[in-house]
């Protein structure tokens, strides 16, 4: 009896996930064939590449697309609509934590403009690669943010938004290292606090599955930041405090005890026995460990890859739950974001086989 | 009719000189699927690129001018809901002259030009209006101040501020500000007190602090001249004359929606289509001044369209036609009688046969109008469907909405058919109203018998689908299949057969079928093994729904007649009573009708189609051009 | 009116064995047809199979049908 009465606990648990999860298979149903990616991998250019992408999902986002950055800008809306398309068939907490994590396009348009100021480009050029979605920033923001002499000034035009207070941490940092990275932490985990605060302590399936995706996330974002810092050769204390809390396996002993590491072959040896280890030992003994760029670009695709290989299991058990839709979710991010780069070079006139060397399995 | 059309590969070889004349032919025929080639050849020439551009253009020109006019078009369109759903579409009426690069491009820019200037006078009017809204709810609150705003102006030495403060605080902030030289402006207000404050500009700042303090709602001094009574009649009449400026650029909007709406889809239906052509031409491949067309084309249209290119190409054009051999791409073209072709709608809503399948589309059109029948049984909503069908024929032009039609118009045959054989008429109304009844035996009280009949038309059904399925595999040489899908069916349906029939003297003959039967199942590689028999149990079973649906029909009509008839006593519960009965006959109908489609379909796809199909075939998808606004010449 | 302690049982029990038969399919038929929303509000060509699905709930409810009508006419 013990064990009926679990399951019709699931049952009713998940029964208002029936909806949206089927949903999110139909949508999964219209991802990019193998076959599909492979024949765009193998166009002739950029405009053959967008030919064949007319008749898949992406045609109507990318109708009006001619170069990369338009389609960049095309297909990273398409995703930001499709996640905030998602968020709002999904019931109660799970809808409120897909808005929160919207405002991670918000952070990547502040970032972009941030880093067009840093670069000293003209104001129309640091506007060129805002995704056009609108939560807590309008447009008048954005162009007000773009129109500061300082990255300090910037961010002070947000300062009756949530970014303010993540930005003054982040650019104090900035101000002394130079380096971007504690922004976009600051950022990040402002964003993640608030969606771990959403989620708060409710138990359930559903809770369980999106802390699990969002804590790969917060895993993968840290490990990187970790690898680059690194390699930057950031002292060990600083780089402990540009990382992210709350992660999946990694938690903050862990975290310190990487951040000590003096090399990326360090980092790799230390995660060997972690639930990230055997994709970073089998890519970093692949590759040639002199060539540092390549090797770490390396290790972050094999990264992305994981999270995309995470994002397929989260299918198997109830399919009626939420693990679909996150699983859709995890899929489509990885995919626009191949699909990004595969066209870009694209344009730049690379070969199949080169792309696949750099995109592994496209 | 058993099996998908036949294809044939097709390639076109002609010359440049033929290009534009060839593909426009193929596109008003419709019968060549286009295949993309490899090794398209001549690098760099792309064909017709100027032209692809001139029509793009004019094409979003052409989307322009009908996005912003099409929501003013519902405001010209008149009629009730009722004369909407009456009204048959008009066939289209379009300017012909328009279609054409030339003329439409004549057509547009006088008309884009035109709207563009109405669409800027419309937003400048529009944002005029927000103004004079903005100030007028301004200075609202300020209404029984008699001060000129123009002098609510910062001195040399003075500061004035206006504003609004609740009813309650005043009393408070005229204490606070005792200590201050301040003058105070004011008059009565009922939740709120207007006031304007006059100080010195050195204790401006303090003042301020003060008043925030309070809660005093600052109004801005914008460049405001006269009283605040003065503003607000003279931004009312200026509001007059804007929205009535505004509504007269918003009717000619729509009357120009209504005149042009036409004639706009038309141009763009027929850009569409030359854009197609154009884009279809990303398939050929070409030389230097030749090109080739590849494509499938069904078996039977290959004499016409050979003859068709060759006419139009003067005899110029290579064409070869060539056997498909064993790819795997084959497209899927229905090849039924138009009899049964509204069928193809269930058909295709399960899945479209492979290339090497049956097409189980004149199954379905034999066996679904009577399972319908069975399940809806009433003459009388046998007739209303009809009548249903007949205006869904009627009114609507989609080919969707004509085969459904068509589906319910044979349905509706055997539910009168059925109807009348059980004596069933709104359920039970004759007799319960009349005393009349008729029929063969009215299943409601001889249910058992009604669901043996049931379960009888059921095996009937499944064992058609189970000799199709031996007949497929045999045809396929797929003895695996054979043994494992449909051999252990037969041996168990004869053991039964025999046991029931001729009783014990076969039992033991019986016992070895059954067990032959389960030790197929046991070595069957996939699937759950004995239990298969438990499904196939379940399939047949799964026919009393034909019962259950039916009896459920006369079971709800048999309801609101009773209660219809307990009303009919007196006048006033009379016409309580009729509309008990219509209201309730109508939802009977409604929601049987329905169910009834639904459960034929749910037969046919899961028990039907368990026995023999698979589909999973491509539809056929022609280069054709689809024309709705464009259909006939216009004037 | 007859009082038949048996005939009593029977209806009883044909009912109790097409209403509990009839509410764990209407359960499962929900959850069903909310999922056929969904697939067939992304994939329009899903709507044939998604209605053969939610209806393939039912049949155990058509079970309970089979027995109550068994129980009432045949035992």
């Amino acid at each position: 009896m013990a064990s009926l009465g679990a399951e019709i606990q699931r049952i009713v648990e998940n029964y208002r996930y029936a909806y949206p999860s089927a949903r999110a298979k139909a949508m999964k149903s219209l991802l990019l064939t193998k076959e599909q990616k492979k024949k765009i991998a193998e166009s002739k250019d950029l405009q053959a590449a967008l030919y064949l992408l007319r008749d898949t999902v992406y045609g109507p986002a990318l109708s009006d697309a001619k170069n990369t950055l338009a389609v960049e800008i095309a297909l990273k809306e398409d995703l930001a609509k499709t996640m905030n398309k998602i968020g709002s068939f999904l019931p109660g907490r799970a809808q409120s934590v897909f808005k929160l994590y919207l405002a991670r396009f918000e952070a990547e348009n502040i970032r972009s403009i941030l880093i067009g100021i840093q670069a000293g480009l003209p104001k129309e050029e640091r506007l060129k690669h805002l995704i056009p979605i609108h939560l807590d920033l309008k447009a008048d923001s954005y162009e007000k943010m773009a129109q500061s002499k300082t990255i300090g000034e910037a961010a002070s035009t947000l300062s009756e938004t949530i970014y303010q207070e993540p930005l003054a941490r982040g650019i104090a940092e900035y101000e002394k290292t130079g380096l971007l990275t504690p922004l976009d932490s600051a950022l990040s985990t402002m964003i993640y606090d608030r969606i771990f605060s959403r989620i708060g302590t409710a138990g359930g399936s559903d809770t369980t599955s999106l802390k699990k995706m969002i804590g790969i996330e917060i895993d993968i974002a840290n490990i990187k930041s970790i690898l680059r810092l690194i390699n930057a050769s950031t002292p060990p204390g600083d780089t402990l405090k540009y990382l992210i809390p709350r992660g999946y396996r990694l938690d903050l002993e862990k975290l310190e005890e990487l951040s000590k590491a003096a090399s990326v072959e360090e980092i790799v040896a230390k995660l060997k026995s972690s639930y990230y280890g055997a994709p970073l030992s089998s890519t970093y003994s692949k590759h040639d460990t002199s060539k540092k760029e390549v090797l770490l670009n390396a290790l972050e695709q094999t990264l992305d890859d994981f999270k995309a290989e995470v994002g397929r299991s989260f299918d198997r058990g109830f399919p009626l739950g939420i693990g679909p839709i996150l699983g859709y979710v995890i899929v489509k991010t990885a995919e626009v974001r191949n699909l990004v780069t595969v066209l870009k070079l694209k344009d730049e006139g690379f070969t199949s086989d080169e792309i696949e060397g750099v995109v592994g399995k496209i | 009719m058993f099996y998908p059309a036949k294809m044939k590969k097709i390639c076109v070889v002609a010359l440049d000189r033929y290009r534009d004349r060839i593909v426009e032919r193929l596109h008003v025929l419709g019968t060549i699927e286009l295949l993309e080639q490899e090794n398209r050849g001549y690098e760099g020439r792309v064909y017709g690129e100027k032209g692809r551009e001139q029509v793009t253009g004019l094409l979003r020109r052409a989307e322009e001018v009908l996005d912003f006019l099409s929501p003013f078009e519902t405001v010209a369109g008149k009629g009730s809901i009722l004369k909407m759903l009456l009204e048959r579409p008009a066939p289209p009426v379009f300017d012909s002259g328009i279609l054409s690069v030339a003329g439409g491009n004549n057509y547009l820019r006088g008309l884009s030009g035109r709207v563009r200037r109405l669409r800027e006078r419309l937003g400048r009017l529009e944002s005029e209006l927000e103004r004079v809204d903005l100030v007028l709810t301004e200075v609202q609150g300020l209404l029984g101040l008699d001060v000129d705003l123009s002098r609510v102006r910062d001195t040399e030495h003075t500061f004035s501020v206006l504003g609004r403060v609740l009813a309650d605080s005043f009393e408070e902030l005229k204490k606070q500000l005792v200590t201050f030289d301040v003058t105070i402006v004011t008059d009565v207000g009922e939740e709120e007190i207007p006031l304007l404050i006059l100080g010195l500009k050195k204790q401006k700042e303090e003042v301020t602090k003060t008043l925030e303090k309070i809660g005093f709602k600052k109004v801005p001094a914008r460049s405001l001249k006269g009283t605040p009574k003065e503003i607000t009649a003279k931004n009312l009449e200026r509001r007059t004359t804007l929205t009535s400026e505004k509504n007269a650029i918003k009717k000619e909007l729509a009357k120009t929606a209504e005149k042009e709406m036409q004639n706009l889809l038309a141009l763009r239906e027929y850009l569409e289509i030359q854009l197609e052509k154009y884009e279809a031409q990303r398939l050929f491949s070409e030389t230097k001044r030749t090109f080739t067309i590849e494509g499938y084309i069904p078996a039977k249209k290959v004499e016409s369209t050979v003859k068709e290119l060759k006419t139009v190409s003067e005899g110029h054009a290579t064409i070869i036609i060539d056997e498909t051999g064993a790819d795997k791409n084959i497209p899927v073209h229905f090849d039924n009688p138009s009899l049964i072709q509204p069928f193809q709608l269930l058909t295709r809503a399960y899945a479209m046969p492979k290339y090497t399948e049956v097409d189980p589309t004149w199954l379905i059109a034999l066996w679904f109008p009577l399972f319908f029948g069975i399940m809806l049984t009433d003459m009388a909503y046998g007739i209303g469907l009809f009548l249903l069908a007949w205006f869904m024929i009627w009114r609507f032009e989609s080919q969707g909405m004509q085969d459904l039609g068509k589906i319910l118009a044979f349905s509706s045959i055997w539910t009168i058919i059925l109807g009348a054989t059980f004596g069933s008429v709104f359920g039970n109304f004759f007799q319960s109203f009349f005393g009349i009844s008729f029929g063969v035996f009215d299943p409601l009280f001889r249910a058992d018998l009604a669901l043996l009949f049931a379960i009888i038309i059921g095996l009937i059904h499944l064992n058609l689908g189970l000799a199709l399925g031996i007949k497929e595999k045999l045809r396929k040489r797929d003895q695996k299949a054979l043994v494992f899908e449909h051999l252990w069916i037969v041996l168990l349906e004869i053991g039964a057969g025999l046991l029931l029939f001729l009783g014990r003297r076969v039992s033991i003959l019986s016992a070895i079928l059954f067990l032959a039967s389960i030790a197929i199942l046991l070595k069957k590689p996939e699937g759950v093994g004995p239990l298969e028999i438990n499904s196939f149990f379940g399939s047949s079973l799964s026919y009393a729904r034909l019962l259950a649906l039916s009896l459920a029909t006369t079971g709800i009509a048999i309801a609101v007649n009773e209660i219809g008839g307990m009303l009919l006593g007196s006048f006033v519960g009379a016409l309580f009573g009729v509309v008990i009965l219509l209201g309730g006959h109508i939802f009977n109908f409604a929601i049987n009708v329905f169910g009834a489609f639904v459960h034929s379909m749910r037969l046919h796809y899961v028990e039907f189609f368990s026995m023999f199909y698979e589909g999973g075939g491509r539809e056929f998808s022609p280069f054709k051009a689809k024309r709705r606004y464009t259909k006939k010449g216009g004037n | 009116m007859a009082t038949d302690i048996g005939l009593g049982l029977k209806i009883v029990g044909a009912g109790i064995a097409i209403g509990f038969a009839a509410l764990g399919s209407g359960i499962g038929q929900g959850t069903a047809a909310a999922a056929g929303i969904g697939a067939v509000s992304e994939k329009e060509e899903m709507m044939g199979k998604s209605l053969a699905f939610a209806t393939l709930v039912e049949t155990q409810a058509i079970y309970g049908f089979v027995i109550a009508i068994l129980i009432l006419f045949v035992i």
